[in-house]
């Protein structure tokens, strides 16, 4: 059983139909990348599965359970993390008080245990715990931000473009993360990506989304060469 | 960017988003805050939502067979921060005309009572009084509040109404109109008998006066000239002249200053809530002069609030006397008390008066058309009523109540002069 | 000099009870984004109903207080549950938010007419008890709404910073997405903020009712003075809030002192144009909220 399967899941705004009836799965121990065209759905897509756009279509469905238009606040206790584009941080809270709220829903005992391991794992951001988000830089932004949806310690990660508008070697070093969450932790990643040179590393399996459809499901490799990948490239 | 904005305009699920609008909240604060200001400002100034009595109109031709009918308009606050008044006053008027119709004090005709809620607003009170007069066909209207009069006078002049009233203090009421006449206490008379009481009763040479008004009123400015008369009459020195809105609760900036200009006697041109905070707050900061004013003293729970600060506040009223035996008087305040669960006062009495004035001038006349009854107003040159004594003058329609002067005493409203007949008032 | 002390003191004391008219009105603002005029309604709420309980039950006043609290809380938690939270459900706007806010404010007025008439309700009978500083009168009752004041100012900025509810109302207004996005139940929330809100606005209603009485009509005028308080302390700043509310208590007090009574209530919408146009993020802002300078 896949941890995650979404069946022909369909979201509309207003009149205009953004995801046509999207299907896809994700295993636990897995990255799978979406990328596509800016306006192809692809945020969307993350949102429709956690709840924070409403499916007017479709199925999502956790460990067989059918949790299609659960209340993110549910999402979560099931084990699903939701990070949105553009390093989401309470600009106003510490960051220490930003990780506390990222585990709002964690047990409240292992909140600090949690908190040392995030620190472990971003120790830019740990010299600076008591200074509001607001005065990090973009980077470490990014850093709290996946800090953040990581207090939780979900099964299933969604993560619209972790690589935001970051440096070469902070991409190198999310990506880094993201690999061991995947290889080592054995989470479930669903990662919406501008960035293809970085979808195409961090994933197992590649998903391109067009007019709200998938129109291309494979590995990395299954992308073939040099020359059909520079043709994506182009092509996006 | 993509989702999040759009999603928030669409869905429900972003609660905050639905009121915020990303870039619109920082701006939209001041401004609403600003249309709000400005609404309220016009809220103030216009009475609160309409919710008219409706009366059934009738186009039915007045009956010519006896008895006539003579319907009686009257204007009053139903609804609106005033609304308590309206029935204060319609029920004294109910009274008289009751009593008129069974005691049949105008032979030939019988007077009903239309009432239109005024809402304590002047435009209001104009549709008002346009609607007694084209659809119910009224020819006299009772009106109270001097801001909501003062409008309905041209527009009783130009339908010709005859429009009477019992409450207004307004010193020029009966003069603007040769429709208007008053059985009222006139404020401007009202300031004579006070100032009068101060220079012989108690013996004050030369005082200091202050006076402290409520603003924009144009009775207020005709007292404060009427002042500076007296002034020049009785001796003594304004000293300060202090205005305030009465919106406003907290005087203790404007007594500070009033107390710096050191007032032997204090005028308060005020109404009767702010006058109980203004003693109060008067007695903290030690300003305790002699304070006089209008019967209003006895309005709002000025006791009840300023409690001991209200002791030896002078009042000139009406020289109405609920001691006085007299029959009709006595079944009045009887009748009054069990209709409205509250002692009759001398506004009540005044209207009571009033419509008694109106009977009496159909009898006069004999006829129930506005002239007539006019014309019969007119010649009535004094009237003996359970409120007082007036006395009129056939130039204007304007009359006067015979006074009396109070004080608080106690805690209690205690006459302390108990009759100034009109024609002893200094012109 | 001494009358410049003496309008000082007096301005402490009115602004004290703006300053936590307002506070209550920029805990809901800034987390909710309503712009509450039933702010006003239920600082009338809490005054009335200690009025009514000392009037008519002859508890003593600091229980009735204690009720009346109570019920200003609660009626905020009904206005979240009965107005707004419905009108959320239909992704109602700003603007439909506001205007229903207007008309329960009327509703409330005319119904506190309906049945309690518009006599002024005032809490005690005759003056406040005083005492001398040289030539200068203060009155007992207004060091202590000045203490509370400054007491209910440290708590309320100590449980935003330092309890999770706090930090989940400050989520709330820092970013509603993200908030929703870590799982907070950002109706619980409002929820929570409503009643914090409520209960400010209603021991300010009690203070009002005791100093100088209430009346209907005060809502709507007292709710008004709230957001200008808001608004020139600088929108989305608690701090910010309360030195507004106080700053126009002495700025009122200080027009009439050195003009007329008259001039108390159009300064206050003076002083808030005035900080709209120079100063938009107002006295303690922070520096997104200067945004509104550019806006404007």
């Amino acid at each position: 059983m896949p941890l995650l399967e979404i069946q022909d899941l369909l979201v509309s705004y207003g009149s205009k139909q953004v995801l046509n009836g999207v299907t896809l799965t994700v295993d636990s121990g897995e990255a799978v990348a979406i990328i596509g065209h800016n306006g192809a759905g692809k945020s969307t897509f993350l949102k429709g599965i956690f709840g924070v756009a409403k499916a007017t279509g479709g199925k999502v469905v956790l460990n067989g359970e059918d949790i299609t238009n659960h209340q993110p606040f549910e999402n979560i206790k099931s084990g699903i993390a939701y990070m949105a584009q553009g390093g989401q941080v309470f600009p106003d809270l510490t960051i220490d008080d930003n990780l506390r709220l990222g585990g709002y829903s964690a047990p409240a005992n292992e909140i600090d245990d949690r908190m040392t391991a995030i620190f472990d794992m971003f120790p830019a951001i740990s010299q600076r715990r008591t200074i509001a988000a607001d005065a990090l830089s973009g980077g470490e932004r990014q850093m709290l931000a996946m800090g953040m949806v990581l207090m939780i310690r979900p099964q299933l990660l969604l993560l619209d473009e972790p690589s935001g508008a970051l440096a070469g070697n902070l991409v190198q070093q999310i990506t880094e993360t993201i690999r061991s969450l995947v290889d080592d932790k054995g989470m479930g990643v669903l990662i919406v990506e501008q960035n293809v040179d970085m979808g195409l590393k961090v994933a197992d399996r590649v998903n391109m989304l067009e007019h709200g459809q998938v129109v291309f499901s494979g590995t990395p490799a299954d992308l073939g060469g040099e020359e059909a990948r520079q043709q994506l490239l182009g092509l996006l | 960017m993509d989702g999040v904005s759009v999603l928030a305009g669409r869905f429900k699920i972003f609660d905050c988003e639905g009121y915020m609008g990303k870039k619109g909240l920082r701006f939209r604060l001041p401004l609403l805050a600003l249309v709000i200001g400005i609404v309220s400002i016009l809220i103030a100034a216009c009475g609160s939502d309409p919710t008219a009595t409706s009366v059934p109109a009738t186009d039915a031709p007045v009956p010519t067979s006896p008895p006539q009918v003579v319907k009686v308009g009257t204007t009053v606050p139903l609804s609106g921060s005033l609304a308590n008044w309206g029935d204060l006053v319609n029920v004294s008027m109910e009274l008289a005309f009751e009593r008129a119709n069974s005691e049949n004090w105008a032979p030939g005709f019988t007077f009903e009572l239309v009432t239109e809620d005024h809402q304590g607003s002047a435009p209001v009170g104009i549709s008002a009084l346009r609607k007694l007069v084209t659809v119910d066909k009224v020819p006299v209207v009772s009106t109270i509040f001097t801001q909501i009069a003062l409008a309905q006078v041209p527009v009783a002049d130009d339908l010709g109404v005859v429009l009477v009233s019992s409450g207004v203090q307004h010193p020029d009421f009966g003069k603007l109109s040769q429709w208007t006449f008053r059985n009222a206490s006139n404020s401007a008379h009202n300031a004579d008998v006070l100032y009068r009481h101060v220079t012989e009763n108690l013996g004050l040479e030369n005082p200091r006066y202050a006076a402290i008004y409520h603003g924009g009123n144009d009775a207020v400015r005709i007292l404060l000239e009427r002042d500076k008369t007296l002034l020049a009459t009785f001796g003594g020195e304004m000293v300060a002249e202090e205005a305030y809105i009465p919106e406003e609760k907290d005087f203790r900036s404007l007594l500070t200053k009033l107390k710096s200009a050191n007032p032997d006697v204090v005028h308060l041109i005020t109404l009767g809530t702010e006058t109980a905070l203004m003693l109060n707050q008067a007695a903290e900061i030690g300003l305790t002069p002699k304070y006089f004013m209008t019967i209003t003293a006895e309005g709002a729970e000025v006791i009840k609030v300023a409690g001991s600060a209200a002791e030896g506040l002078i009042y000139a009223s009406p020289a109405f006397n609920p001691e006085n035996p007299d029959p009709e008087l006595q079944d009045f305040l009887r009748e009054y008390k069990a209709r409205i669960g509250k002692d009759a006062d001398g506004f009540a009495a005044a209207y009571y008066d009033g419509a008694k004035m109106i009977v009496e001038a159909v009898k006069r006349s004999g006829g129930a058309s506005s002239q007539e009854i006019a014309d019969g107003m007119r010649s009535i040159l004094t009237f003996e009523g359970i409120g007082g004594d007036y006395t009129f003058d056939p130039a204007t329609g304007d009359g006067w109540q015979s006074f009396q002067i109070k004080s608080v005493v106690d805690q209690q409203y205690k006459t302390v002069v108990p009759l100034i007949a009109p024609y002893d008032i200094a012109q | 000099m001494e009358t410049l002390a003496q309008f000082l003191v007096n301005g402490f004391a009115l602004g004290g009870v703006y300053a936590l008219l307002s506070l209550g009105f920029g805990v809901i603002y800034n987390t909710v984004r309503i712009f509450h005029v039933l702010h006003g309604a239920v600082f009338i709420t809490a005054g009335y109903i200690t009025w009514v309980f000392v009037e008519h039950t002859g508890l003593p006043l600091y229980a009735a207080g204690i009720i009346g609290v109570a019920g200003a809380t609660g009626a905020g938690m009904l206005i979240e549950l009965g107005v707004y939270r419905p009108l959320r459900k239909k992704a109602a706007g700003f603007l439909t938010a506001f205007l229903a806010s207007l008309a329960g404010m009327f509703f409330i007025e005319g119904f506190l007419v309906a049945v309690s008439s518009t006599d002024l309700k005032v809490l005690k009978q005759g003056p406040l008890s005083v005492f001398h500083l040289g030539d200068v009168v203060i009155a007992y009752f207004h060091i202590i709404i000045i203490v509370v004041v400054v007491l209910l100012f440290t708590a309320v900025t100590l449980f935003l910073r330092s309890t999770q509810w706090g930090r989940m109302i400050r989520a709330v207004a820092s970013n509603p997405e993200l908030a929703l996005s870590v799982g907070i139940n950002s109706n619980q929330v409002f929820l929570m903020v409503f009643a914090l809100g409520s209960s400010l606005a209603g021991i300010a209603g009690i203070f009002r009712a005791y100093d100088v009485g209430l009346e209907p009509v005060v809502g709507l005028q007292l709710a008004i003075i709230a957001s200008i308080g808001v608004i020139i302390g600088g929108i989305g700043s608690l701090p910010g809030a309360a030195l507004g509310g106080l700053t126009l208590g002495l700025a009122q007090t200080l027009v009439a002192f050195l003009l007329s009574g008259q001039w108390s209530q159009p300064v206050a919408i003076i002083i808030m144009l005035a900080f709209i146009v120079f100063r938009p993020y107002g006295l303690l802002g922070t520096r997104e909220h200067k945004e509104l300078r550019r806006l404007l």
